[in-house]
């Protein structure tokens, strides 16, 4: 079909301030923190469900791609558009319909962004726990079809575990609206589409509404940070935190290339050298102390080198004991800035996304730490230790042509540690179109291929003509 | 649709040339208010307006046609004559409503009220007050500001001037920092009022028990660091802050800085800046003319909006 | 930065920067308003680089850059640093002094 008409059609169902085709627009819609572009020939703005309904049945009838998109901070390929079609953009539906407290439940549109909800909630004292790096941007419906994870996953795990009700346009011939799950904590009607759409990165079904479980903020959260000299004794003293039957509320580290970036350009109030390990615990005000004391003295008994304590998590904001964990990523994009030879070529950093049961994190460790020396490419690692997943963060020059193929290289073997060790390459960041190939080995490596056929039917149930973020996941 | 925008430069600039104003008054307008107070002319540290309080009643007449232009969607049309559009202006100075402009008169007055209780001893140029450039500055006319700014320094070294204070947020950050930049040989010191009136230790003359929250410019507190002065001096008074949603480092814009390019746009800044400022109390505190404009434009009447220096002046002076 | 000191190799330098990530978003009044990309310390920050880096430009560029309110909230969250606003200040003085047509550098 012809581009104009296409436009002119989709004017008529979202009215004219809700559909573009600038050229510029265009290109800001299809680019991502992945660093893939695509192409596109509209980006349309739904503002109801019924509308993303109408579009769809369009959509459908003349068989127009769909890629829906939150705010673009995957960091995978996942939002792009893979080949000519249009952008669906949630940013005109961030509306949040109803918090009920005494239900703990809220129930919003996919627009709104994590932080600005829990801002909103605040206000009542609760929280939507799942706190990526990126709750700035992240939207609700990139984070449930995402399955985001965050720092908070040590105690309360990923997206899955927090969505109770799912509003969903499906694309059929109808753009049919399907209502999945249920309001209450305990739901058993047929089988869970809710935990199938949950990470199914915008493949199955568009997201139109959520009803996501909330909870209390905590009373009191106690943190103790400290640098070690060896990765050997943090990884050390993680595990040893861990089969203490200690309840971990947050448990995150970075590497001393890291702290040594942070130290020189950060303005902290610690200082130290080494690795840093971050531990905070969700406490009773009464028992800080001797849960401080405890933990403690297990990072002592780990020759920790310089070590600070906070007894809230004011204390601990104050003096920057998360700021330097969640500087991870920036860190590693001033790292890879500072050594960047053209000013008018921009770096590839890639942030992989490993996990392994906590037991192999050492082994993990150590083979990164040979890969980084066997390429020659320069590594940061950091991550979410409390639950076995690390981010090693690698980067490249995009002129650099010769270093390039080697960078890829390298990527890949990193990803093969996650599988080998027993854990996964993709643990929070999905699979998108950077990571398909990684898919298929890790189901080879498994004896499982067949599990990807059983996929490849699922997606085809709910969307026959294949229209709907094509060219993701497998 | 795609504003009119190289058209407003157009207009900006030639009225900066012509009158050394962004809008075309008379110099009067600008020195009319300090009539009477005995003002010493010739002073090593004056008090530099840089006109913005006098020229805001005559820019929200303006803002306020420009908008209903933009609405009707004649704009493109319309002002594609950039002359039809000086026009306009020439003839909208004239209906600019006098209570308004004696409104800003009097937070001038009250600023020099308040100063006069410092050790501070300070002038004013009258004729010779003038206009930073701002706006030339902002809207990255980088060569027109360079020049203004040059013929703006020239004149305050002939005039043996040395310190200047500053009352409102654009004119303080120009002043204090474009310059130094722009101008190699810049040697004036600049201070802004609220941070001489914070390190006086005025005992306060009245207690005032009031309930507000504060607006904070853009400008005092993400590139001025102007936070913390204005917070201790209406506490000091009794006055109890509440603070709103977004402020200090955070605070949201009140849309004013681009009144002229789209009026609407700004329009709805504003509107969702007074929902979170008067969420939190009706009683408004705003430290800047224009935040003064732009919020007043939207303001609900149960909601008063209000410039700090009325609140000091009660507080401190007799 | 200021007047003629601005070349498209600054803008790049700094600009090439951004990640993408968004962070800045939640905090801009204009993408509030407009509920666009478009509007937001994202957005102008990559159409700058679309002008410079991939020749593209069009009038929604430029109502975008000329509706910044250039207050700096944005600077506030970038975690590459970047100053945000700054770059947009300066980008309107670069492209008047080029009369609205921005300079597309190959690679
Ligand atoms: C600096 C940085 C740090 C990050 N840290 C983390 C982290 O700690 N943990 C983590 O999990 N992720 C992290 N991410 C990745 C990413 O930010 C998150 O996964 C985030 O939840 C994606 O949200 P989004 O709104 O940007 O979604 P998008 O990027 O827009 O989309 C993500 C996917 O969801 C689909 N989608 C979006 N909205 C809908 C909808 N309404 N209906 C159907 N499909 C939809 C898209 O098609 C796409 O497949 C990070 C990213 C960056 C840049
Ligand atoms: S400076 Fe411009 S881009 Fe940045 S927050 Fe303000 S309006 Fe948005
Ligand atoms: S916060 Fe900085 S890096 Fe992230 S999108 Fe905005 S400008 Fe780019």
């Amino acid at each position: 079909m012809n581009k104009n008409d296409v436009v002119r059609d989709l004017r008529k169902i979202v009215g004219s301030g809700n559909i573009e085709d600038d050229e510029l627009i265009l290109k800001l819609y299809t680019r991502s923190a992945s660093n893939i572009d695509g192409s596109a020939i509209a980006v349309v703005f739904p503002r109801s469900s019924e509308e993303v309904s109408n579009i769809v049945r369009y959509c459908y009838k003349n068989d127009i791609k769909i890629y829906p998109q939150g705010s673009a901070s995957e960091l995978v390929g996942s939002s792009t558009p893979y080949s000519d079609g249009i952008v669906l953009s949630f940013e005109k539906m961030n509306k949040v319909k109803e918090v009920s407290i005494l239900d703990s439940y809220v129930i919003t549109e996919p627009g709104i962004r994590l932080f600005e909800l829990n801002q909103l909630l605040a206000k009542y004292g609760y929280m939507f726990p799942v706190d990526p790096a990126s709750v700035k941007s992240a939207s609700v419906g990139g984070a449930i079809n995402n399955d985001s994870g965050g720092m908070m996953g040590a105690r309360y795990g990923t997206v899955k575990n927090w969505v109770l009700e799912l509003e969903l346009v499906i694309p059929d011939e109808h753009g049919t609206i399907l209502r999945v799950g249920s309001k209450t904590m305990k739901y058993r009607g047929g089988y869970d589409l809710v935990r199938l759409i949950v990470g199914s990165e915008g493949t199955l079904a568009i997201t139109t509404s959520a009803t996501l479980r909330i909870t209390p903020i905590p009373e009191n959260i106690v943190t103790i940070g400290g640098f070690f000299q060896d990765m050997r004794d943090l990884m050390e003293t993680v595990i040893d935190v861990k089969t203490k039957g200690i309840e971990l509320f947050v448990m995150e580290f970075i590497d001393d290339k890291t702290v040594e970036s942070a130290c020189r350009t950060m303005n902290l109030k610690i200082k130290g050298e080494g690795h840093y390990l971050l531990t905070s615990i969700a406490v009773a005000r009464e028992a800080s102390e001797r849960v401080l004391s405890t933990l403690e003295s297990l990072y002592r008994s780990h020759n920790v080198v310089q070590l600070y304590k906070a007894r809230s998590q004011e204390e601990a904001e104050k003096m920057g004991l998360l700021d330097i964990r969640r500087a991870l990523y920036p860190l590693a994009m001033k790292i890879a800035h500072e050594s960047r030879r053209d000013p008018r070529s921009k770096m590839f950093v890639e942030m992989e996304d490993i996990s392994v049961p906590p037991s192999k994190l050492i082994e993990a460790v150590n083979r990164l730490r040979s890969l980084e020396a066997s390429f020659g490419i320069p590594m940061v690692i950091g991550g979410h230790v409390g639950d076995g997943n690390i981010h090693p963060i690698v980067w490249v020059e995009e002129t650099d042509r010769d270093k390039l193929k080697t960078f890829y290289e390298m990527i890949k073997e990193i990803r093969r540690i996650g599988t080998e060790l027993g854990g996964t390459f993709s643990s929070e960041h999905g699979v998108g179109i950077k990571k398909k190939e990684r898919l298929v080995e890790e189901f080879e490596f498994k004896k499982s291929l067949k599990s990807l056929e059983v996929m490849k039917e699922v997606k085809k149930i709910f969307d026959p003509k294949g229209i709907l973020n094509p060219g993701k996941m497998f | 649709m795609a504003p009119p925008i190289k058209e407003i430069l157009r207009i900006i600039v030639e009225n900066v040339i012509r009158v050394g104003m962004p809008i075309p008054v008379s110099r009067r307008v600008v020195f009319k208010w300090a009539e009477g107070l005995g003002l010493k002319k010739n002073s090593e540290t004056i008090l530099f307006t840089g006109t913005l309080y006098q020229l805001v009643p005559y820019i929200t007449s303006i803002v306020g046609r420009l908008e209903s232009i933009e609405k009707s969607k004649l704009s493109s049309l319309l002002m594609s004559f950039g002359a039809k559009l000086s026009g306009i202006a020439d003839r909208l100075l004239v209906r600019t409503p006098r209570g308004e402009i004696e409104r800003q008169y009097e937070v001038l007055r009250r600023i020099v009220a308040l100063l006069k209780k410092t050790d501070t001893r300070f002038g004013y140029l009258y004729e010779d007050d003038m206009y930073s450039g701002a706006l030339l500055y902002d809207m990255g006319l980088d060569n027109y500001f360079r020049e203004h700014a040059e013929k703006v320094y020239d004149r305050l070294k002939d005039l043996g001037v040395e310190t200047l204070i500053t009352v409102d947020p654009h004119t303080t950050y120009i002043m204090k920092e474009v310059y130094r930049e722009v101008l190699p040989r810049y040697s004036l010191k600049v201070k802004n009022y609220l941070e001489v009136l914070s390190s006086s230790d005025l005992t306060p003359y009245r207690i005032i028990r009031k309930d507000v929250t504060i607006h904070d410019p853009c400008y005092y507190a993400r590139y001025l660091k102007i936070v913390e002065e204005p917070r201790k001096l209406l506490r000091s008074g009794g006055i109890n802050i509440i603070e709103a949603n977004r402020v200090r480092e955070l605070t949201f814009c009140c849309g004013g800085p681009i009144e002229s390019i789209s009026p609407t746009l700004s329009r709805s800044v504003a509107l969702m800046r007074m929902d979170e400022l008067s969420t939190s109390c009706k009683n408004i505190v705003v430290m800047c003319p224009i935040c003064y404009a732009n919020l007043s434009r939207v303001k609900a009447v149960d909601t008063n909006v209000d410039d700090i220096s009325n609140y000091l002046y009660s507080i401190y002076c007799e | 930065m200021f007047g003629e000191r601005i070349s498209e190799e600054v803008f790049m330098r700094e600009l090439l920067k951004c990640s993408f990530c968004g962070f800045c978003e939640w905090v801009c009044p204009t993408l509030k308003a407009e509920e666009s990309r478009l509007y937001g310390p994202r957005g102008r920050v990559n159409i700058i680089i679309f002008a410079i880096k991939d020749g593209v430009w069009t009038d929604l560029g430029l109502r975008s850059i000329f509706n910044c309110l250039v207050c700096g909230a944005c600077n506030t969250q970038c975690p590459a640093g970047i100053k945000i606003s700054e770059y947009i200040r300066s980008f309107r003085y670069y492209l008047i002094s080029r009369e609205f047509r921005p300079c597309f550098i190959a690679k």
